[in-house]
């Protein structure tokens, strides 16, 4: 238990990071030239409205105390109102959350389907004919954009075979599951050819490792070694490397959305862009790095929880 | 006098160094070539010829506004191209000379950057680079800006972990010893030695980047239309799928391709220099 | 004399292009007997003891012919689920570094319950009271706690002890020790060879310890087997191998021994380096780092033949050393 006692007190560490990601996040949209005041409530705002916002943000403050307002108002949940659909931003989150975390955690669980055989295939025939046919094919999966993978597979699970549906998310929860399966396989191909290759790597160390030479001196067998000493070992890794790619996936998922029209936050945040709603990209940007910030702290976590030797 | 301080080299070029770099030799043949070998003009219409499938005068089809998709692809690795390696080459510059500095003076400085890194991390990559975008306003331009902005961290880590490395080592502290400036140390003994694995990185890092402006493009906050860039052209074409499915086929096609050719090219690098990853 | 416990027989091993690695290997153990099997790096002791236990480090490795009876069984004519039977149950293996040994993410109590759960069937409860007791037959102290502990949290010495353990849970009549204690602090190794001398002593089992410490071979082994260059040079009871060496190479090793020099003068040492198996030389395999070698030396490979009672030698020069019996000068080395 005393492994997890610093753990414990680096919410306190992260407090810089999110303090550093809401400066910039305020930075950016500051710099969008023109009277902030517009820029945040659209070129169609009334006087009264702009008043409003004027006292509210302190928008004629200097730029330091006009921070501190929007730090106020960030604790109180006020992020401003989205021009396009007229609510406040965090509501608007919160209802778009849903299928952005469907799709995340959908994709890295198809993900580490997929690679975890296809990366213990590679590594027990290494140098045969079926490793560098995975290397081969994870290499080109690393080159697939995931626009264009989505676009591919809905054309020919969708047009040709009929499937799975086109786009959409559904209303119930098994509809949910079928209208997710074709834009977790996209993003979940694409993480699975770096998966693939990294597991790989990391399990072959641990193949040719002292310890490994010493169980099967022991007498263990080959499923026992694979299941019992090589897989648990190549987990540190593996978490690892999921939290590095968290931000990629993210990214991923964001394309993903617009692809199959998810009423996500990933296509909050283009629509976001494209009508100049400002709030809501702010909303949006602050809401990815915070999970980011997160779902790495998770990822020590689970570090600790299955490395002994390792105390954070 | 700087030493090597990689792994031998094995005196055969990996196989994947060579199939690498002979995909981006034809990639940037194609480019510098496109005038000359591309069939058609890639921006004019010719409303007589829309959606046509594959054919002998056009081998990817034409899209909805008559144009030929194949000379369309080939002018497009122009842009591509560009995309990936101006997209890596700041980033690199920026990165390279914020790690190295960080590395090697330390202290308070090295301290500041890497809680700039830190907090640059947490924005998922694309989110950022959009962000940014959204204020530059779409173009080609605003894609380069964002990506120096976003994509130094990488380098930065990976060059000040370099040179943690390097500063302890041997033949720095011979060089500081023989009273070589702490400037000449930083350039001209720990930057070549230190640079190996992020040259290697680069060439992987170009794959990220030509998805990443393909994505943005494919958003329509890149490279606008009616330029030939295969991310625009995926996301023409989506709304044809189900008539013409060529259209958003091979540009697609094309990127993975130029994306392969990447890959390869670093693992080769990677292999031939003895960097692991 | 009762049959052996285990009977090398020429035993070879080559790389995949054909390169040999080993050859002629041939020794024999007793049951509660502790042969010394010594060498420089890369002679070909840690190769040979693989091989028996058909454990060869990677596949472009090869046994290519030999013999290898073990409590009358052929090893080598096994199929490999016999012969995992036989390892970790009737013959095990302990390692030089026991840090890189041990899988660090499972506990001690639990890697030696797995074996117990592996090979003798034992239920999960019944195994880990065993292992607990493994560990306190070893000399650990608090074994019920330690159990639960993992590799990195013990001493070096501990560590090796827990090793020990391990590989002593199923009961083997056999263990090889690779350099056991070159790792260790000079302390804890008197403690880690006196506990596998009460396990000889004790339980009869028999032990092949592979060192390059001559001192270490004085003071354990009953029998010594010289390699050298994957072949093996000479063989035969301490007692004579170490007054009366037949064979240059190993009173050339006896000469290096810090405990032999005369205190103020250089430490002696062999010149050259051991050949490798791409450039091994015509001839006896020593003859370049040989100060006694003659052309017949350097033209066809001596065979082990028999000197004494049970010393063997393989070197052309041997019977007029063993007929002269006189302690020549081991200076051959630069002092």
């Amino acid at each position: 238990m005393h492994r997890y006692r610093t753990l414990l007190l680096r919410p306190l560490q992260l407090l810089p990071v999110l303090i550093g990601i809401s400066i910039i996040t305020f930075v950016l949209v500051r710099s969008i030239p023109g009277d902030p005041a517009r820029v945040l409530l659209g070129t169609k705002s009334t006087p009264e409205a702009i008043a409003r916002i004027r006292a509210q943000f302190g928008l004629d403050e200097p730029l330091w105390l006009q921070y501190l307002y929007f730090v106020k108002n960030l604790l109180a949940g006020e992020m401003g109102t989205s021009i396009l659909y007229r609510t406040d931003v965090l509501p608007l989150i919160g209802e778009r959350l849903g299928p952005t975390v469907f799709l995340v955690l959908g994709s890295v669980v198809l993900a580490i389907a997929i690679a975890l055989p296809l990366a213990a295939l590679a590594a027990f025939r290494r140098g045969g004919i079926v490793d560098n046919a995975i290397r081969l094919i994870s290499t080109v999966g690393l080159g697939l954009p995931p626009f264009w993978l989505g676009i591919m597979l809905i054309i020919i699970f969708s047009v040709e075979f009929g499937l799975f549906p086109v786009s959409g998310y559904g209303d119930t929860a098994l509809e949910r599951l079928y209208h997710m399966v074709l834009p977790c396989f996209t993003v979940a191909l694409a993480l699975s050819a770096i998966l693939t290759r990294s597991l790989r790597a990391a399990m072959l160390a641990e193949l040719s490792a002292d310890y490994i030479v010493a169980a099967r001196a022991r007498g263990l067998s080959e499923s026992r070694i694979f299941w019992r000493h090589v897989l648990p070992n190549s987990l540190v890794p593996t978490i690892n490397l999921l939290a590095i790619n968290i931000g990629w996936l993210i990214g991923g998922s964001v394309v993903v959305e617009t692809v199959f029209s998810l009423p996500g936050m990933g296509q909050l945040l283009v629509r976001g862009i494209f009508t100049r709603d400002y709030v809501v990209v702010q909303g949006v940007a602050m809401a990815f790095a915070c999970a980011t910030v997160l779902i790495n702290f998770l990822a020590d976590i689970l570090t600790v929880a299955s490395d002994p030797r390792v105390a954070l | 006098m700087s030493q090597v301080a990689y792994g031998s080299s094995p005196r055969r070029l990996p196989a994947l160094l060579v199939v690498g770099a002979l995909v981006i030799a034809v990639a940037v043949l194609l480019a510098l070539l496109a005038p000359m070998i591309a069939p058609f003009d890639p921006i004019l219409h010719d409303t007589s010829n829309t959606l046509k499938p594959p054919s002998l005068a056009h081998p990817f089809g034409t899209d909805n506004f008559g144009r030929d998709v194949f000379s369309r692809v080939i002018w497009g690795t122009r842009i591509d191209l560009q995309l990936g390696l101006i997209g890596v080459i700041f980033p690199f510059l920026i990165g390279t000379a914020i790690g190295l500095t960080s590395g090697y003076v330390g202290g308070a400085l090295d301290s500041l950057f890497m809680r700039i890194v830190d907090i640059v991390l947490a924005f998922p990559f694309l989110v950022l680079l959009l962000a940014i975008m959204a204020i530059l306003g779409p173009g080609i331009g605003s894609f380069y800006i964002a990506m120096a902005l976003v994509g130094w961290v990488s380098y930065a880590r990976l060059l000040r972990s370099q040179t943690l490395i390097l500063k302890n080592s041997d033949f720095v502290t011979a060089a500081r010893s023989l009273g070589f400036s702490h400037g000449r140390v930083m350039f001209h003994h720990i930057l070549p030695n230190a640079l190996v694995p992020s040259i290697v990185f680069a060439m992987s890092d170009v794959v990220l980047v030509i998805l990443s402006g393909a994505a943005v493009s494919y958003l329509g906050l890149g490279v606008q239309p009616p330029t030939a860039e295969w991310g625009i052209m995926v996301a023409e074409g989506q709304n044809f799928i189900t008539t013409a499915w060529w259209i958003t086929t091979f540009p697609g096609l094309a990127i993975v391709a130029l994306a392969f050719g990447f890959s390869m090219l670093a693992d080769g690098m990677g292999e031939f220099l003895g960097v692991r990853e | 004399m009762s049959t052996p416990l285990l009977a090398v027989d020429n035993l070879a091993v080559v790389t995949a292009e054909n390169l040999p690695i080993i050859e002629d290997v041939t020794f024999s153990l007793g049951r509660g007997e502790v042969l010394g099997l010594v060498g420089e790096s890369g002679s070909g002791k840690s190769m040979s003891c693989r091989a028996l236990m058909r454990l060869l480090p990677s596949k472009s490795l090869q046994i290519a012919r030999g013999a290898v009876r073990f409590e009358g069984t052929e090893l080598l004519a096994l199929n490999e689920p016999q012969m995992r039977a036989i390892r970790g149950r009737r013959m095990g293996m302990i390692f030089q570094n026991p840090a890189s040994h041990l899988d660090p993410v499972m506990s001690i109590g639990q890697q030696i319950a797995e074996t117990l759960r592996v090979h003798r069937n034992a239920g999960r409860r019944a195994a880990w009271r065993e292992a607990i007791e493994m560990l306190r037959q070893v000399g650990i102290p608090d074994p019920e706690r330690r159990a639960r502990d993992y590799a990195h949290q013990f001493s070096g010495g501990m560590r090796q002890r827990a090793m020990i353990a391990l590989v002593l849970a199923c009961g083997p009549d056999l263990i090889i020790a690779d350099e056991p204690t070159t790792a260790l602090d000079v302390t804890v190794q008197a403690q880690i060879i006196r506990l596998l001398l009460d396990l000889r002593d004790q339980r009869g089992v028999s032990i092949i310890l592979i060192t390059h410490d001559l001192g270490l071979v004085a003071q354990t082994c009953d029998t010594v087997a010289v390699m050298y260059a994957g072949r093996i040079c000479e063989r035969g009871a301490k007692r004579d191998i170490l007054a009366t060496p037949l064979h240059p190479y190993t009173r050339d090793l006896i000469a290096c021994q810090p405990a032999t020099s005369r205190v103020g003068s250089l430490l002696p040492s062999i010149p050259g380096q051991p050949p490798l198996p791409t450039a091994y030389p015509a001839g006896c395999r020593f003859n370049p780092r040989c100060a006694k070698a003659t052309d017949i030396c350097r033209e066809i490979s001596p065979t082990l033949d028999a000197y004494r009672d049970t010393q063997v030698a393989a070197c052309h020069h041997a019977e007029k050393r063993a007929l002269n019996k006189l302690p020549e000068d081991a200076r051959t080395a630069t002092a």
